[in-house]
């Protein structure tokens, strides 16, 4: 039965990943290149990031004689970053699958239904855990060699690792779940958390170097403190770089006993969490006096209220106001020194200074994808709007305008402290202020025309619309690639353009790409919105 | 009221509605019968321009859903069968929405709401979230934001399923009143007891094509629906 579970799930997850929607047939092949390009660029990242760190690690640690640490530092880095990953997921594909109820109903364990939904997580965490341990291995491999127990143990290692993880997301989800039963300002928590998360992240990933350089002048005492403080991943360690059995066995019985426990422990309460509903106080109806609002109103009053109902959808689709508010603070916060050191390069500031704070602008608002899944999470509702009689350039309008509504006054803000801090001329101020308003909408557009062109109607929850579909993914890179095509069309075109001449044509060129793609989306937009 | 003109919608090469034609005239309420898959769905959905179809032409009151849709949504509603309505909003919410769109005051909507709500006992839970609704909590919001604007057409797909008895009942007394007041009802259902005492016509509908149509007790000819909709069902089959 297990097996039949989760083959049904892995088909669900490939279906996902290749269908447009339930109206087209068959997979699309250029939908596969795109994933397998996207996800070759991911893997490209992180294995040159986690390649040059464990590169810089590897000799400190050979000649301070701590090489165990090595593989100590690697295990840590993929317990968090599965963790990171996982964690929220697991609560959605755990206790919120939709099909939990009709399962529940059939002769199956809980405990299969259970494993079957882990082995999905379990996969993703696979997928984390290779860009670590992929160039961690590689680099050890290449440097130093392994023998071949060396390797058994390193894939033991690579192969059990995420379970322990898992037993940790598991148990942290389940605490949620728990606690989100009693709380009813969900996704106000949930976005706390998930900042908090991410900010934790950016801080460790912008630390780096801070912590190399600490681990390699007090090598010896952390190593000490993980021999004696974390027992387990000292001999996880001590597994691969002595080959050591007793070591491995230690180390299998600390990360699958967890596991075991915890699977145990979900099995019970698995169909009290999985069927229970939300503890909500029932709220009496009184009758107000009633507003009425323009057609319009109501149009982009829906679009907000939909967009900010799931935590999940705004922190996936709107990373760029949180970016937005970060980069706001820092600038706030290291005003002084940023000042300074561009104090100390008289002739940036002069030259370069408005295109830079241009580019920030662009590049923090970049990861605002609102607008291209804004079709798609209609779903099943979509027949509503379709048989009110709105016309579709309103409906399309509303999109645009929640996008850009929402986006543009962070991007305003963010602006603002760039020409408070820097004081930058009237002229330039201008420039300063533009960038993110066109940038905004030719994205806000773009996403827009991608949604109608591929929309997916299709989606098991609405995290997995914003995460998973191609208009998003091609909104993100795009909107992403264009930051670097903007640097790196001055370097092309320096020799007949000067700076500033190149920020004034950047500006027209996105002004004309708007006005097509505005021209774009009431056109053939509204034919491809008739006939979804 | 509304008036059908050989209707063909094809899904690639199947033909789901073929050159199908009816009338429905004002103050009458009109059943539409057939098996899973003959397509009731499809010819309701392109009534209310959800869908858009190959050949033929709707007319509503005069005015084509192809050349006109907005024209015609303005004076139709539609409830369909399965009630997926936007769970982030409240029941009022949705139901101010509704108005909104439709243009209608302050307080035709108070009153609006208020009739409807309180005949349906749905007025206490409109601050709810309709995620909190049960399905037949949906179906009665969507039935009151489809009288919300007093339209003169509406088209339902299946609008008994989930209700309890006694909103059952309240829904058929509903339909009855609105139609004698001059508007029209054109819906589906697989009740064939209540089509046959509920409709003034019926059109009974087979794989795409309508086999027959017309005042109920010319369709039934003193046998039960359920008899004649068999019957048909077995020739040909």
């Amino acid at each position: 039965m297990l097996k039949t579970l989760i083959k049904i799930r892995l088909q669900g997850i490939l279906l996902r990943q290749t269908k447009h929607s339930k109206k087209s047939s068959g997979s699309s092949a250029g939908k596969i290149i795109l994933m397998i390009l996207l996800f070759g660029y991911v893997a490209v990242v992180f294995s040159m990031m986690f390649g040059m760190l464990f590169s810089a690690l590897i000799e400190p640690l050979q000649l301070m004689q701590i090489e165990w640490l090595y593989f100590a530092i690697m295990g840590i880095m993929i317990i968090m970053l599965c963790f990171i990953g996982s964690v929220f997921i697991v609560q959605h594909e755990i206790y919120e699958a939709k099909d939990n109820n009709i399962l529940l109903s059939m002769p199956i364990k809980n405990r299969d239904i259970l494993l079957s939904r882990i082995f999905v997580v379990l996969i993703l965490n696979y997928v984390y855990e290779i860009l670590v341990a992929g160039p961690a291995g590689f680099v050890y491999m290449t440097q130093i060699g392994m023998n071949p127990m060396q390797i058994i143990a390193f894939i033991l290692v690579v192969l059990t690792l995420p379970l322990f993880v898992l037993a940790v997301s598991c148990l942290f989800s389940w605490l949620l779940t728990h606690l989100m039963r009693h709380i009813r300002m969900k996704n106000l928590i949930t976005m706390i958390m998930f900042i908090a998360f991410f900010a934790v992240y950016m801080y460790a990933v912008s630390s780096v170097e801070e912590y190399i350089g600490l681990l390699i002048q007090n090598g010896k005492s952390i190593a000490e403190a993980i021999e004696q403080g974390v027992y387990p991943l000292y001999h996880m360690a001590l597994a691969i770089y002595d080959a050591d059995i007793l070591s491995l066995l230690i180390y299998l019985v600390c990360a699958l006993v967890p596991f075991a426990i915890v699977i145990v422990i979900l099995s019970k309460s698995f169909i009290k969490l999985a069927t229970a509903k939300p503890k909500t106080k029932k709220i009496e109806y009184v009758e107000k006096p009633m507003k009425a609002n323009s057609m319009m109103t109501a149009l982009i009053k829906r679009e907000i209220k939909h967009f900010t109902s799931s935590a999940m959808v705004m922190l996936n689709a709107a990373m760029g106001i949180v970016m937005c508010l970060i980069a706001t603070g820092a600038l706030l916060i290291y005003q002084e020194d940023i000042v300074m050191l561009l104090g100390m390069m008289p002739s940036v500031v002069n030259e370069m200074i408005t295109p830079l704070l241009c580019i920030a602008g662009i590049a923090v608002g970049s990861l605002n994808i609102i607008s291209a899944s804004s079709i798609s999470l209609e779903g099943d509702r979509l027949w509503i709007i379709k048989s009110l009689p709105i016309p579709v350039k309103d409906i399309l309008n509303s999109k645009m305008l929640m996008h850009f509504l929402l986006c543009v006054p962070f991007g305003m803000i963010f602006s603002i402290v760039e020409i408070i801090i820097f004081q930058v001329g009237p002229l330039d101020a201008l420039m300063v202020l533009l960038a993110p308003v066109l940038f905004t909408l030719a994205i806000d557009l773009l996403g827009l025309v991608l949604n109608l062109w591929k929309p997916k109607f299709d989606w098991v929850n609405e995290t997995a619309c914003v995460k998973q579909s191609m208009p998003v993914m091609l909104t993100m890179f795009i909107s992403m690639g264009l930051v670097f095509v903007l640097v790196g069309g001055y370097f092309l075109m320096d020799n007949f353009l000067s700076l500033n001449a190149y920020v004034y044509f950047i500006f027209a060129v996105i002004i004309v790409i708007n006005v097509f793609l505005y021209y774009l989306l009431m056109t053939w937009g509204i034919q491809r919105f008739q006939e979804l | 009221m509304l008036k059908i003109e050989h209707l063909t919608k094809r899904y690639d090469q199947y033909k789901a509605v073929d050159d199908l034609s009816l009338e429905i005239e004002d103050g009458h309420i009109y059943g539409f019968i057939g098996h899973n898959g003959a397509g009731k769905t499809t010819t309701l959905k392109s009534i209310v321009g959800i869908l858009p179809f190959d050949e033929g032409d709707i007319y509503i009151n005069g005015k084509s859903i192809k050349t006109d849709p907005l024209g015609c949504k303005q004076i139709l509603a539609y409830i369909p069968d399965n009630p997926d309505l936007y769970e982030y909003l409240s029941g009022i919410q949705y139901l101010n929405f509704v108005a909104d769109v439709y243009g209608v005051s302050k307080e035709e909507r108070q009153e609006r709401i208020k009739k409807y709500g309180d005949m349906l006992e749905l007025t206490s839970d409109l601050a709810q979230p309709i995620s909190a609704y049960s399905h037949g909590m949906k179906q009665k919001l969507a039935v009151i934001s489809a009288f919300i604007h007093e339209p003169k057409l509406i088209i339902m797909d299946e609008p008994f399923v989930g209700l309890d008895p006694k909103a059952s009942h309240l829904l058929k007394g509903l339909m009855r009143e609105f139609c004698d007041k001059g508007g029209a009802i054109f819906f589906s259902t697989h009740v064939l007891e209540v089509a046959e005492k509920l409709c003034d016509r019926i059109a009974i509908i087979k794989q795409g094509k309508l086999v027959i149509s017309g005042r109920t007790e010319d369709v039934t000819h003193n046998e039960s629906l359920e008899d004649v909709f068999l019957e048909l069902e077995s020739d040909n089959a």
